[in-house]
């Protein structure tokens, strides 16, 4: 199926422009083994659908989307369903996901290479992929080779999107900090805007705009940016429509225009050449609370549609929907494709518009099934969790009674076996917990509830529950914290988790002297050290730490090996990075970063 | 069940109800509970509550999230209408975690507490006295 599918995509591409590369590899492909073959083969179908998206080429009519690519392929090998591997590759969440974050990174690693060597970029990226699952891109000239990472990510047997998204994310994020930190604030941000600007122009504003914001640093694309698209969007459509409708004398035009400029639009005026003053518009949408972009939506749906009836009462259907369908198209030629909302489609006659008519509910038809998926997903995640978890309620309380029964005490030998059972269905229990928490991560349905945190009172609630752990095997826990640290944007009950989970750790490595937990803050990040004197970790063993079920060393009493995969996916969700120093005998020291917002923000 | 006599005052023993529809978790309940000195009803699922509760009285109900035919919430939501009930105490036992059923949802229901199944039991004592005691 997948070498089909490689050939027929193979097939549009023969004898296009820069498709050399491609071929080629295609011609290696061939060659390898089966059992690299698979891993290979999706790497490079993702390889192909960008070249086709990239290139825009004809074998997806209009507009490229993932559904339209998928029944073209289904039609042409009258395929009934896809597997659920093909199916997630052509998800939304899915390939479409890698792909535009391969392309707005690497047009924002070839805005950097105008000021940084290849070779310092190369080493950045690195040390930031470093034993995640997109290791391996690679800088070749002025071009970016994703190949290798991709080989990677689809080696895996379920490719986890929504982990890998996020890992794109990240990897942008810290190129544009590490900008920022060398180059100041202002030019970084110019580098990322040149690179959103150069994506946004070859590939319009939507939909490719909103995955791309998904990929951006949080702190850079703000809100307020994607409005400002947004509004300049809608003036130019208004401005577009206005200035031919003035043209053609309709009766009432100008009153209907002037009732229907309420909410955000009020005081907008409407000038004789039938152009829009937009001077009263208010400069900062984000003001309007958080539906700024919905409020500006429904008044812009407000106005077209007023527009379009009056020219349709006065100029005929036929006409008022080619005005309207003219102005569309040059200003979705500068934008790419608008967003329109039901209240414009309810307006427009059958036969206008079809194909942004049928985008617009697929859309929607989208965001419901997501929106549905993601609560089928933590329905059957919580059900699970409860079959899973039910039956250790008799293990553990029964063998509890049993080692407390003072009627019937235990021969020794007894007593030890019993409590075996029971801490085994202890560690069963975190087991439960942790897989739970790693299946939401992966599937991006974990839900963080943020809000200012302090990280001392954080640190002490985690210090608090594990003193008794500590002092059971004789070795001493302090936190040191430092007073009046700024606060942190993030999940309390998360966090406690994290640093919990790094105390356990370094108990269970620790049988002599303790464990310090300290927090510092500068440079717009706080940094949690869980610092132990304990066993300590061989360097080759460094780098599997954060690997599933990777325990490093003879294996100690409880853990699960998931806890420090958990601490990084939920650190990393924080927008923050999670690393450790240690060597072997001196014991190790786990710090996690998180940034600090400035005050006025989040 | 008479638990104590003293000075004259006669203490009669909390009445704890379970509510489950696995019969080997009511029973590792009732051990735990009845082993404390509270007299324990249990029930498998949420009708059989609801007809039990209208002739025994009990001083707490404690309430599995997930059963079939009726769900948890739809037992307490039910308690929460009888007039006869009103004011039963309810907490939930439950496997689900905090994060998933919401301190929202426990709210709304007037319930006391949330015990996380597995419990450890001298965790389920306390928070059972700390409760019915109120």
């Amino acid at each position: 199926m997948t070498d089909k599918l490689v050939e027929y995509l193979l097939d549009l591409i023969a004898d296009k422009e820069g498709a050399k590369p491609i071929l080629d590899r295609v011609e290696r492909y061939k060659k390898l083994p089966p059992i690299e073959k698979e891993a290979e083969s999706f790497s490079l179908y993702l390889e192909l659908e960008k070249f086709i998206v990239t290139h825009k080429l004809p074998a997806i009519k209009g507009s490229y989307t993932a559904e339209s690519l998928r029944n073209e392929i289904k039609g042409t090998f009258g395929v009934k369903e896809f597997s659920p591997r093909l199916n997630a590759l052509f998800g939304i969440s899915g390939a479409e996901r890698v792909i535009f974050s391969e392309i707005i990174l690497e047009a924002l690693i070839k805005q950097l290479l105008t000021i940084f060597k290849p070779s310092r970029i190369q080493s950045l990226i690195d040390e930031i992929t470093r034993g995640q699952p997109i290791e391996g891109i690679e800088v070749k000239g002025d071009k970016v080779d994703f190949s290798a990472s991709e080989r990677k990510i689809f080696s895996v047997s379920k490719p986890w999107f929504g982990l890998i998204s996020i890992n794109y994310r990240n990897l942008i994020s810290a190129l544009y900090w590490r900008a920022r930190d060398e180059l100041g604030e202002e030019k970084a941000n110019w580098i990322l805007q040149d690179a959103h600007r150069s994506v946004q122009e070859k590939y319009g504003y939507l939909p490719w705009a909103q995955l791309v914001i998904g990929v951006m640093p949080e702190d850079f694309l703000t809100k307020e940016r994607e409005l400002e698209v947004l509004t300049s969007c809608y003036k130019e459509l208004a401005n577009a429509i206005g200035t031919v409708l003035a043209r053609g004398e309709i009766r009432g035009l100008r009153k209907n225009v002037s009732q229907s400029l309420t909410s955000v639009l009020r005081g907008v005026r409407l000038n004789p050449d039938g152009s829009f003053d937009f001077s009263a518009l208010p400069k900062n949408l984000q003001a309007i609370k958080e539906d700024g972009a919905k409020k500006l939506t429904e008044s812009f749906s407000r106005l077209i549609s007023v527009m379009y009836r009056s020219a349709r009462d006065g100029l005929g259907e036929e006409t008022a929907g080619r005005i309207l369908e003219d102005a569309y198209k040059s200003v979705q030629e500068k934008y790419g494709a608008l967003p329109i909302s039901s209240q414009v489609l309810q307006a427009i006659p059958e036969g206008v518009l079809e194909r942004e008519k049928l985008e617009f509910r697929a859309k929607e038809e989208l965001e419901r099934g997501v929106k549905r998926m993601d609560m089928l997903r933590g329905e059957f995640a919580s059900v699970s969790a409860h079959e899973l978890r039910s039956p250790l309620v008799p293990i553990i309380t029964y063998s509890e009674l049993l080692l407390k029964d003072k009627k019937h005490k235990l021969a020794p030998e007894q007593k030890k076996k019993l409590e075996v059972i029971l801490s085994s269905a202890h560690r069963e229990r975190e087991l439960v917990d942790d897989i739970m928490d790693i299946t939401k991560l992966e599937a991006g349905a974990m839900r963080f509830d943020m809000q200012k945190v302090q990280l001392a009172d954080v640190i002490k609630e985690a210090v608090v529950g594990q003193r008794a752990a500590a002092e059971a095997k004789g070795i001493w826990i302090k936190a040191k914290v430092q007073r009046g640290l700024p606060p942190v944007h993030g999940d309390p009950k998360r966090l406690t988790q994290v640093i919990t989970n790094l105390i356990r750790n370094a108990n269970r490595f620790t049988d002599k002297g303790g464990i310090t937990v300290s927090v510092s803050s500068g440079d717009g990040q706080a940094i949690v050290e869980v610092q132990d004197t304990g066993t300590g970790i061989a360097e080759e063993d460094l780098g599997k730490l954060f690997r599933k079920f990777s325990q490093v060393g003879p294996r100690r009493e409880g853990g699960t090996g998931l806890g420090l995969v958990i601490c990084k996916a939920i650190v990393e969700a924080h927008g923050g990075k999670i690393w450790v120093k240690s060597k072997l005998g001196q014991g190790s020291t786990f710090s996690f970063s998180l940034p600090i917002r400035k005050s006025g923000k989040g | 069940m008479i638990k104590s006599y003293v000075w004259g005052v006669i203490e009669v023993a909390k009445r704890i109800m379970i509510v489950d529809d696995e019969q080997e978790v009511c029973d590792a309940v009732k051990a735990v509970l009845e082993l404390e000195g509270f007299e324990v009803l249990t029930a498998l699922s949420g009708p059989e509550s609801l007809k039990k509760l209208q002739k025994e009285k009990a001083d707490l109900v404690l309430i599995d999230f997930f059963m079939p035919k009726m769900s948890g919430r739809e037992l307490c939501e039910r308690i929460r209408k009888d007039p006869k009930l009103k004011g039963l105490r309810v907490a939930f036992l439950t496997a689900a975690r905090f994060g998933d059923v919401g301190m929202e949802k426990l709210r709304k229901l007037k319930a006391l507490d949330y015990i996380q199944k597995p419990f450890d039991n001298d965790d389920l004592v306390r928070r059972v006295r700390r409760m019915v005691s109120k």
